[in-house]
Formats: structure tokens, C-alpha cells, sequence
């Protein structure tokens, strides 16, 4: 993923300034700053939630400035979201199955039942059984805990196999113990699979990054190793009381 | 020379009936506006009016009366739709399938209890009558003071938009909800007031309106497209728009009657759609 | 695994094939004949308020323009039959049908540019174009009177379908073909798509669906039954006017959906049941039938959202105890 001087203007509001990054493959990248920084946007800008005011995105090569975002995750993209975006009034085996489905080429079959694919149950019974949902699968997504709707999050995310996968702060709202633990399942994912995180938390950012990138107010401030940051005046005096 | 007569009539009568149209799709407006609900039943408050009005004039003889009855009444129902019904819908579409039972419930209402006769309602004395325009052009009164009204209508609800509190508040409260309750404001009662103004609006349209719209029972749904475009075509958010859309309406309406009678509502319902499909915001844009 | 999934299903469905059977083959060779023409509207109204939840129970669109597609079916055996003179119903089956998805394709595609409230006026002036089209070329579709002498199809069988049984009978065929066809639809994938896109659009795009052009094909398909069920009322009524495609039919046929049910899929023909029933059984005895219906909407809307059919299915409830293993049957 390459981006070349991306700016996002929301009517007076700058969110984003001429911001550039190149992400490898298999790379690691976290992405840390204060609240308002622009990093959510910057998810939205690379997702194609949002489109840019300014500048141009590549994703393996490919110019995907115009892309729209359904189109992108066909190209390998994925993303979860930082407040909780799940389907609501469906159950959770039918999130999961909705989510797989969305790359798959009968996905506008209009003949036979959905529950009649058996290849899209079972896979979505091994991404439920490997995350321990399997169980809830019949209950109402919005019925989960939030520890397990993160967890959901993040399955749908999986479920279409992304090359480049988006977190957007996987582990706000959960506990320490419940953090780690899904830190730890995240860093089982192999380097085929690209990872931008986006983290308030230092502990996760430098168990998992290889690369860190700092925003604030809109534009990249810091990048580097994990030694690199630390060891960044501005970083210190932007971050001063937070960590 | 007889065609400039004809033409001018057409033209006042666009007027006349755009004014009315005004008075109707300014409570849309303000409802869309303010609350971010679309008031189906909003012909039906008209209608309502109508019958009323008529019903009250006909027992007492008085113009001014029936009016107060016929806002009154509308105005009522309106406090009580909004107050124990659609206060406790959050959901938008909720809201507006809401409206459309109460159609059928007003619908029936208004027939069952007074009667399916064409409604016609005698101005006051001193509106009756015509008045000379220029040499030989003579144009009801009433039509001429029913303009001039609801002219006086839009500048007070202008003034009270623009001008006083609670006015500032009815604009901020679709944008941001959170923010003027926040402000220790209950913006619940902010939306019933809103929402009794419109439906007193419909209300009073209802009463005057008796005289230039003939009556009849699909009223409620013939009304209620015609106020649907001029909100949009005028503009969901935006008085001013409101009112260049119902002259135009209005216009469109008996000018087109009177050249081209079957394409009409063609044409009307046409540019709604074209506004909708080209600028949903209306004609005129209202910055936020 | 899957059969535990799927036998309460089983049985479930087995319950609606009797009764439905019972109801509508068994009961009708019982009844009067007027009863019987109250059956065939309560079915082919039935068509129209499954056509129109497609849009509104499944994809989350609230279209006041339904009536468009009614009124182009109507009209066009109308025209076929009348003007033209031809008595073939097959072809004017086909071609109302085709008439009516050729119509949905133009209309969807100009209001799917819109969302929320304003696909709902957009859907309402377009409709009210249509119906505004159908009164001045007297010439052509009869003004505001509209067309009529429309024989019922002969179709070459030994019963003659003017008698009110055959008729529905005829009917009934047409019903179960379209209610099976929607069913399917319903629980395909692409029906599924269709409820997620109605319960969080913005995440299905980022899942990687191309929503718009799912909203299009279940506008379409809204469209095509329809004008197929617009069709089937001007052969039962021998007639068809602008009131075809008014703004009250359309409304109308909301009100059947949403009163009998938005999320079960046999729910709007329950509510052109209680409609149907409210109108003809009801109104002799009082004449405030339409006080009923709104009285009944809004009790729908304000109590009971989920609508008749939901309740008794259970799932008007947050969770309905359908059978010990499901806690909750899921899109329905």
C-alpha cells in the first residue's frame, strides 16, 4: 500500500495534510497519535469510506484512488472498525456467513437457499470454532458481550482472506487480560496477511509493529522503528502525559 | 383585450393558489426541518380544516369563527399526533408510516362526521365581492386578501425563525439534537410546538383554502402531492425557498391548466422528480 | 449438524403447507361466491404487498410508488385486450410483466440515487408521473375513465374462468408460483445481502458488496410482480383506471405489508387478508372501515412493529421461543 500526499478537508476542518506512507508487503505498521490525529480518517481515506481532497492511494501497484470501497476489498483489502460496526438484528453465524460470502461468486445466486452452501457453513463454523463463538452463533450479534462482538469485528474482517488488513484499535474497550489475548491471536495471523493497526495502546504497538507511524493533527510527524520512536524528541512532547 | 385579461387572471389565480400551497408546505418544511419527519397526513390536516371550518360557518354563520375552529381543530390533532405517538418513534420511517394511518383515521373522520358534500365556505362581508384592477379587470377580493395574508404568514414565521429564541432553536434542532438539549432546552416540547404550528398552518390553509380548491375526498392525497413537490422543488430547508416554490407551483399548476390541461401534473410531479434526481436540496441551498 | 439446523424448519414449513393448503384450496369450495371474489383479491393483493416487502420488509425501502408498476400491468393487458384487440392472455401476461420491469429498471434507476426520505418523495413523484400520464390521452388509455370490457382469459380449458371459483383458482396458481419464486429469493444470498444492506449499508460495502446494484435488482423484481399482480386485478375487475396508479394504492399496499407483518415473509398477505377483510366484511356493518385500517396501522407501528404475523410467528418478541434448540430464528 503506498500513499502519496493525501489530504482530507472536512468543509474548515484539515484532517488530514499531505500525508505520505508506504506499507510493505508483510509488514507490521501500527499507527499511533492523540485523539484527533486523523488516523481513523486516514482508515476511511485507505478503505475508501471516505475520498481524498487531495493526493492519490496504491494498493499493490494499482492506482485505487477511484476505487470504490467494495471494490476494494476484492482486491485484498479488509478493515474493522473502531466503534463496533456489525449488522445488527442478524445473528452472528449469518454475519459471518455474510461476510464470506462477499467474495464469493454466488454471492448473487438468487435460486438456493443460503443455508444450503455447505462449503459457507462450514467455513464459517471454523472461523466461529476458532474464536470460541461457535455456541452464540444463533444469538442476535448486538446480544454478544463487547468482548465478543469485537471478536466478530474482527472474524468479518478475516472472513474474505485480505492481504491487507486494517484494525482500527481491536482492543479499545477491553480489559487488559482480554487485550493481550487478542493481541496475542492477532500475531498468530502469518505475514502473508499485511497489518496496520491503529493503537492507543503502547504495550500492544510495540509487541506487534515492526514499523510505527506517527500522526498528529493531520500529519505524519514520526516514523520508524520501535527504538526510532522512543527515542523522537517530537514524539515525547506530543505524547508528554499520555503513555 | 380579452387574452391579457385571461392571462392575467390565470397569473393571479397561480398566485392565489401558490400562497395556499404556501401556507401548507411551510408546516411541511419546518417539520422536515426541525424534527426530520415527512408528515403524510399533512392533506389530511387540510382537509380536516376544510370540513371543519365549513361545519362551524354553517351552524354560526361566522367567517372569523370558522377559521379559529378549523385551525383549532387541526391544530389539536396535530399536538396530540406528535405528543402520544410520534414522540415515542425513533426511527424515521417509523415516523412517517405513523403518519400515513393516521390519513386513513382522519380520512374517515372528516367524511363520517361531516358529510361527502363539496365544501364551500362564504368569505366575510367586507371580502366578498370583486375589486377593479387597472380598466377592465376585476379580481375576487378574497383571493387578493388571502395573498396578502399568507405574505403576512411568511414574514412572521420568517421573524420568528430568524429573529427570536425559540425560532434559532427550531432551526438547530434537527442539526443537532444533543446539543440543544445539552443547552438545558427539552427539545421534546420544542418538536410538539413545531409541529402544532404546522398542523395549525394546514389547519387555517384548510379553512381559506375552501373557496379556491374544490373539494372532494381523494382532497387529502391531491393536497398532500402538491405540498410534497413544493417542499422539494422550494427546498427542505429553507423558508424563502418554500415560498418561490409554491408561486411556482402554483403557477406551473394553473398555467398549465389553462394552456396544456392534461400534462398539468405531468409537468409538476416532472420537475419534482427532476429536483429530487438533480438536487435533493431544493432550488435555493441553505448553508449550514 | 445440519439437520439439526434444518427440522424444525422442516416442520415449521410443513405446518404453513397444510394450513395453507386448508385455507386456500379446501375452504373456498365452501363459501359464497362473493367470498370467493374476497378470497382472489385478499391473493392477488397478496403478490402486490409481497412485491412491495421486498422493498420495505427486506431491503429497508419505503417506496410510495409501488402502484406505478400495478397500474403499467393493469394498462397494458388493457391496452392489448381493448385497443388492440388481441385476446391472447399469455401474451398480455408476459408483456405486463415485461411492461412492468422495463418500468421499474427506468424509475430504479433514477431513485435508487437517493436514500431515506428522499427516496421515499422521489418514488412519489415518479409514480405520480406515471398516473398523471394515464389520464389525458383519452385516446389511448381512456382518460380518466379508463378501459374496460376485458373478457377473462379463455384459455382454451373446459372451464370457463368467468365463474368466480375458477377464476381463483386460476389465481391461486399464479400466487403460489410468485409467493414460492420471492420465497427463494428471500433466502438466497442474494436475499440475505438484501437484509444486511437494510440493516447497515455502509459495513456491506465495506465487505465488499456492490450494494446499489442489489437494491436495483430487488426494485426490479419488486417491480416485475407487481405489474404480474396489476395484471391478474384487471382480468378479475374487467376494468382499469388511473386510480391504478394513485398515490392511495400505493399507499395502500404499504399499509397491508406493515400491518400484517414486515419481517415474516408470509406476512403481508396476512395484512391483505385483515385489510381485505376489514373492508368487506367489516363495512356492513359500519361504514368507518378506514378508521379501522389506520387505527390498526397505527397500533401496528407504535405496539407492534413487527406486525400481525410477526407476533403470532413470535418474533415480535426479542426472542421468540420457537423451538428448544434456536433461540432465535435467524433472517427469517
Amino acid at each position: 500500500m503506498r500513499v502519496e500526499g493525501v489530504s482530507k478537508r472536512f468543509g474548515s476542518l484539515q484532517a488530514l495534510q499531505d500525508v505520505s506512507l508506504t506499507i510493505e508487503d508483510g509488514e507490521r505498521r501500527a499507527i499511533i497519535g492523540p485523539n484527533g490525529a486523523g488516523k481513523t480518517t486516514l482508515f476511511n481515506l485507505f478503505m475508501g469510506d471516505m475520498l481524498p481532497s487531495a493526493g492519490r492511494l496504491h494498493l499493490f501497484g494499482r492506482d485505487i484512488t477511484n476505487v470504490p470501497s467494495h471494490k476494494r476489498v476484492h482486491l485484498g483489502m479488509a478493515r474493522t472498525y473502531q466503534i463496533l460496526n456489525l449488522i445488527h438484528n442478524v445473528s452472528v453465524l449469518d454475519n459471518v456467513r455474510l461476510a464470506i460470502q462477499a467474495t464469493m461468486p454466488y454471492r448473487f445466486g438468487v435460486f438456493l437457499s443460503q443455508d444450503s452452501y455447505r462449503g459457507l457453513f462450514a467455513e464459517a463454523r471454523g472461523l466461529l470454532d476458532a474464536w470460541g463463538l461457535w455456541d452464540k452463533r444463533n444469538d442476535r450479534v448486538e446480544d454478544l458481550s463487547y468482548g465478543e462482538q469485537r471478536h466478530v469485528e474482527l472474524i468479518m474482517a478475516l472472513a474474505s482472506k485480505p492481504k491487507l488488513l486494517l484494525l482500527d484499535e481491536p482492543t479499545s474497550g477491553l480489559s487488559e487480560a482480554e487485550g493481550a489475548e487478542f493481541v496475542k491471536r492477532i500475531r498468530e495471523l502469518g505475514r502473508e496477511t499485511t497489518l496496520v493497526v491503529i493503537e492507543h495502546d503502547m504495550d500492544v504497538v510495540f509487541g506487534l509493529a515492526d514499523m510505527i507511524t506517527v500522526l498528529h493533527q493531520g500529519q505524519v510527524i514520526a516514523e520508524g522503528s520501535e527504538q526510532e520512536i522512543k527515542g523522537d524528541i517530537k514524539v515525547r512532547e506530543v505524547f508528554l502525559g499520555e503513555h | 383585450m380579452p387574452q391579457a385579461d385571461q392571462l392575467a387572471l390565470v397569473l393571479l389565480n397561480g398566485v392565489t393558489f401558490g400562497m395556499l400551497l404556501f401556507l401548507l408546505a411551510a408546516g411541511l418544511v419546518l417539520m422536515l426541518g426541525a424534527m426530520n419527519i415527512v408528515n403524510l397526513a399533512h392533506g389530511s390536516f387540510y382537509m380536516l380544516g376544510g370540513f371543519v371550518g365549513v361545519a362551524v360557518a354553517a351552524k354560526t354563520g361566522n367567517f372569523a369563527l370558522a377559521v379559529l375552529a378549523g385551525m383549532g381543530a387541526v391544530g389539536f390533532l396535530g399536538l396530540v399526533v406528535e405528543r402520544f405517538f410520534l414522540r415515542y418513534l425513533r426511527d424515521q420511517m417509523a415516523q412517517v408510516l405513523l403518519t400515513l394511518g393516521f390519513v386513513y383515521i382522519i380520512s374517515d373522520l372528516a367524511r363520517t362526521v361531516w358529510g361527502s358534500d363539496p365544501l364551500s365556505l362564504a368569505p366575510p362581508s367586507f371580502l366578498a365581492g370583486q375589486i377593479g384592477i387597472g380598466d377592465s379587470f376585476e379580481y375576487p377580493v378574497y383571493r387578493l386578501a388571502l395573498i396578502g395574508f399568507s405574505l403576512l404568514v411568511w414574514v412572521g414565521l420568517w421573524l420568528f425563525l430568524e429573529r427570536t429564541r425559540l425560532g434559532a432553536i427550531v432551526r438547530a434542532g434537527a442539526d443537532d439534537k444533543e446539543m440543544v438539549a445539552g443547552l438545558g432546552i427539552n427539545i421534546k416540547v420544542v418538536f410538539t410546538a413545531v409541529f402544532t404550528l404546522a398542523a395549525l398552518l394546514a389547519g387555517l390553509a384548510g379553512v381559506v383554502g375552501t373557496r379556491v380548491f374544490t373539494a372532494s375526498l381523494t382532497l387529502d392525497w391531491q393536497v398532500l402531492g402538491l405540498a410534497l413537490v413544493v417542499m422539494v422543488v422550494g427546498g427542505v430547508r429553507s423558508l424563502h425557498g418554500v415560498l418561490l416554490g409554491s408561486l411556482l407551483i402554483g403557477l406551473v399548476d394553473r398555467i398549465g391548466t389553462f394552456f396544456v390541461p392534461e400534462l398539468a401534473m405531468f409537468l409538476i410531479f416532472g420537475a419534482m422528480a427532476l429536483v429530487l434526481v438533480l438536487r435533493p436540496y431544493g432550488i435555493i441551498r441553505e448553508h449550514a | 449438524m445440519h439437520r439439526e439446523l434444518l427440522s424444525g424448519a422442516r416442520v415449521r414449513c410443513a405446518a404453513y403447507v397444510v394450513g395453507g393448503v386448508v385455507v386456500f384450496v379446501v375452504v373456498p369450495q365452501f363459501i359464497s361466491s362473493y367470498y370467493v371474489f374476497v378470497f382472489t383479491e385478499i391473493l392477488i393483493y397478496g403478490i402486490f404487498a409481497l412485491s412491495v416487502n421486498m422493498l420495505l420488509g427486506y431491503a429497508g425501502l419505503i417506496s410510495l410508488g409501488q402502484a406505478a408498476f400495478w397500474g403499467a400491468g393493469g394498462y397494458t393487458v388493457a391496452l392489448i385486450t381493448v385497443q388492440a384487440g388481441v385476446d391472447s392472455f399469455w401474451l398480455c401476461i408476459c408483456a405486463a410483466v415485461v411492461v412492468a420491469t422495463v418500468l421499474g429498471g427506468i424509475l430504479g434507476a433514477l431513485a435508487l440515487r437517493t436514500k431515506g426520505v428522499y427516496f421515499i418523495l422521489l418514488t412519489l413523484a415518479l409514480a405520480q408521473m406515471v398516473w398523471a400520464l394515464l389520464s389525458p390521452w383519452r385516446s389511448i388509455t381512456g382518460g380518466t375513465e379508463g378501459l374496460y370490457g376485458i373478457a377473462r382469459p379463455d384459455l382454451g380449458l373446459p372451464l370457463s374462468l368467468s365463474s368466480s371459483l375458477s377464476f381463483y383458482f386460476f389465481v391461486l396458481v399464479f400466487f403460489a408460483v410468485s409467493a414460492f419464486v420471492l420465497y427463494r429469493v428471500t433466502r438466497s444470498p442474494f436475499g440475505r445481502v438484501l437484509v444486511g444492506i437494510r440493516e447497515n449499508e455502509q459495513r456491506m460495502r465495506a465487505l465488499g458488496y456492490s450494494t446499489w446494484r442489489y437494491l436495483y435488482v430487488c426494485f426490479i423484481v419488486a417491480a416485475a410482480f407487481g405489474g404480474l399482480a396489476g395484471a391478474l386485478k384487471v382480468y378479475q375487475d374487467g376494468f382499469v383506471n388511473p386510480a391504478y396508479a394513485s398515490l392511495s394504492t400505493s399507499a395502500l399496499v404499504l399499509l397491508m405489508a406493515m400491518i400484517g407483518g414486515t419481517r415474516v415473509f408470509g406476512g403481508p398477505v396476512v395484512g391483505a387478508g385483515v385489510v381485505w377483510i376489514i373492508r368487506s366484511v367489516v363495512s356492513s356493518y359500519t361504514v368507518y372501515w378506514n378508521l379501522l385500517l389506520g387505527v390498526l396501522m397505527v397500533a401496528v407501528v407504535m405496539f407492534a412493529p413487527a406486525g400481525i404475523a410477526g407476533y403470532l410467528t413470535g418474533i415480535g418478541k426479542r426472542y421468540g421461543i420457537l423451538e428448544g434448540r434456536r433461540r432465535l430464528q435467524t433472517l427469517r
